[in-house]
């Protein structure tokens, strides 16, 4: 698995700074674009195409690096730092059916506003933008680059993006559709997102609070994760050790509103019983990473959802982690399934970074921040709600 | 086997709908997918089991003329002033959220978003799921709406026979066996497409419903042809796409 986000440029970084609750929220920097409204953001840090990256790529250097947009470069950091911790090099993947299936929300819109801006001076500006809109198709990008076949997906199902990517390369695997599917999500922040999520008043002007009494909203952030998935036959036949399973995946809808989640997290609870179904041990489940991003709204709805199955169950440990990479959005439910996997292989976790203060209405009681767990079992789920209702949970299982 | 249940087609203008109070604040790509499938579900029996039913949309460019307009509202106002409810119909899945809440649909809703074969995506991951017994009913929908700004661009990408991009929508009903009724159009043997890498010239034209609209069109007259099988295919500079119908 790979990841990078504000808490870090790989997976060991954002762990540790996860373990060690380092918040590392900031104002906008003006290299990602200017801004004078108080929400702080979580930004990723710099990325480009280094010589690792183009082993695995290599058709990236028929392309300027500035001619790719930056949500591409986040997957790709991500995508090679998975495929070398999975023991596979570029010769490994030829031949095979490789899918790439990921989740983002702005990285398949169009953003750039100096065309737009020109173009709506009645401007004929530069097409360089508009080629790279239509060449930024995560997905069939990173198959471009690869130079590898196999089956293409971008999935664009908002904040619940990332963690449907992953569940759908499941089925692919299941359904005999590809050897190895490279899945996940990302994003990059953007001035138009920024914008239109403060205009929702959804985030916060603080560090986001996921699960406390005093929570006022999210903030943005933006990176990427990326798993390895194949069948456990073809891992085995490469002589490797999987990190984990993935035993269930489920989605649902709340068909309830536009943008705020059913208030008694009904999508939520279908995803989790279709997730839940396919693995047969409910009452095995340990963790969960919930979606957590400390809005008003969000965090007792997904309590509720989580309650309607688990109000009896004393072994599980609900967190979020949102309070150290921020609201990744396409990239979340992807970033959070890697947090899952590693808490289920340590079997340990820490408390939510910004819950000082659970709030007590909630219906489960999550982990706060200074605390820590044993995990119970290596089962455990992520969840993820998002915006026109969507809802979907992944059940991990790590191998320890 | 999948059968091909209900087919609705909307080119060039949104039609009548039941949800006109529910929509108006939705935009053109929103109404379009909504209006689509009400039609394509209209002439179908209930189906009650609303965990069993799953939306799949593919779009190549999504509610781009939203998102434009959301923008014109952070220019025009400035930091802070976007307009919330433009910003949040320039969400891709937005048309999704709307159709599970006006047909009460509580299953899988997808969005999917490729420049090449869009339909498509959404049609083998629908059938799948349906093979699968994730669903028993799939709801398939090619959208478009696109934007000036996009127009202008291909006219410029491509100079001369840039094709005239008008706004469109496609739905299919998917069932599976155990749902299967006297509704059968025809039964969906395969879906199978593949990408290659294209210049971007080559991925905004023809535009991504063309080939929606052409399947459909084959899937309908299949019924009435005599036919027993029917191999759709396509093949464009940016891959290949094959769909094998069955006669029921």
């Amino acid at each position: 698995m790979g990841c990078i986000s504000g808490a870090g440029e790989d997976v060991q970084t954002n762990w540790a700074n996860l373990c060690n609750g380092v918040v590392r929220c900031r104002t906008v920097p003006e290299w990602l674009f200017p801004s004078t409204l108080p929400y702080p953001v979580f930004v990723a840090p710099a990325v480009c195409c280094h010589p690792e990256q183009r082993k695995y790529f290599p058709h990236l250097r028929e392309r300027p690096e500035e001619q790719i947009n930056r949500t591409i470069l986040l997957i790709i950091n991500a995508a090679v730092q998975a495929l070398i911790q999975a023991g596979l090099a570029p010769d490994n993947l030829k031949g095979k059916r490789v899918g790439m299936i990921f989740g983002t929300t702005v990285g398949c819109n169009f953003n750039d506003e100096n065309y737009y801006s020109a173009w709506l001076r009645g401007l004929k500006p530069d097409l360089e933008p508009v080629k790279r809109y239509l060449t930024g198709n995560i997905a069939s990008a990173l198959q471009t680059f690869s130079g590898n076949r196999g089956p293409t997906a971008v999935i664009t199902n908002a904040c619940a993006s990332g963690t449907d990517a992953i569940g759908l390369a499941r089925n692919w695997l299941l359904d005999n559709r590809s050897d190895i599917v490279i899945a996940g999500g990302g994003d990059e922040l953007s001035r138009i997102a920024y914008n239109g999520f403060s205009s929702l008043q959804l985030t916060s002007r603080k560090p986001c609070l996921p699960f406390d009494r005093d929570r006022d909203g999210l903030n943005l952030g933006e990176g990427a994760g990326v798993l390895i998935l194949e069948s456990e036959h073809h891992c085995h036949e490469r002589g490797c050790s999987p990190l984990g399973w993935l035993q269930g995946y489920g989605a649902a809808a709340d068909a309830y509103h536009p943008t705020a989640p059913h208030p008694e997290g009904r999508g939520l609870k279908s995803a989790l019983d279709m997730a839940l179904k396919q693995t047969g041990k409910k009452q095995k489940i340990s963790y969960v990473n919930g979606h957590g991003t400390g809005t008003p709204s969000n965090d007792p709805a997904e309590m509720n959802g989580l309650k309607s199955l688990f109000a009896d169950h004393k072994e599980i440990t609900i967190v979020s982690t949102k309070g150290i990479t921020g609201h990744t959005l396409g990239a979340a439910g992807a970033i959070e399934a890697i947090f899952t996997l590693l808490s289920l292989n340590k079997r340990f976790t820490p408390g939510t970074a910004g819950c000082r203060h659970p709030d007590s209405r909630l219906a489960l009681k999550p982990l706060p921040q200074g605390e820590s767990r044993k995990l119970a079992s290596p089962l455990g789920i992520t969840a993820s709600l998002a915006f026109g209702g969507s809802n979907s949970a992944l059940i991990l299982e790590g191998a320890g | 086997m999948v059968q091909i249940s209900s087919i609705a087609i909307t080119e060039n203008k949104i039609p009548e709908t039941s949800f006109t109070r529910k929509l108006r604040r939705a935009d053109s790509f929103t109404n379009l997918a909504v209006t689509v499938s009400e039609h394509a579900l209209s002439d179908l029996p209930a189906f009650n089991n609303k965990m069993q039913t799953g939306i799949f949309i593919g779009t190549a460019y999504g509610p781009l003329a939203t998102n434009f307009a959301a923008l014109d509202t952070l220019l025009d106002n400035g930091e802070g002033q976007m307009s919330p409810t433009l910003f949040s119909h320039s969400v891709f899945n937005t048309a999704a959220g709307y159709i599970s809440r006006l047909f009460e649909i509580n299953g899988p809703a997808y969005t999917f978003t490729n420049y090449s074969w869009p339909f498509f995506r959404a049609l083998e991951e629908g059938n799948a799921a349906i093979n699968r017994n994730i669903i028993g009913r799939a709801i398939i929908i090619g959208v478009e709406t696109y934007s000036q700004v996009l127009t202008d661009a291909g006219h410029r990408l491509i100079k001369k026979n840039f094709p005239v991009l008008e706004p469109g929508a496609v739905a299919w009903i998917l069932e599976g066996e155990a749902e299967t009724a006297d509704n059968c159009i025809c039964l969906l043997n395969s879906v199978e497409f593949e990408e290659k890498p294209a210049r971007p010239e080559d991925l905004i034209s023809p535009h991504p419903l063309v080939h929606a609209l052409s399947v459909s069109r084959t899937a309908r007259q299949l019924k009435h042809s005599g036919n027993k099988t029917k191999i759709w295919s396509a093949e464009e500079l940016f891959g290949k796409a094959r769909v094998r119908l069955q006669s029921p």
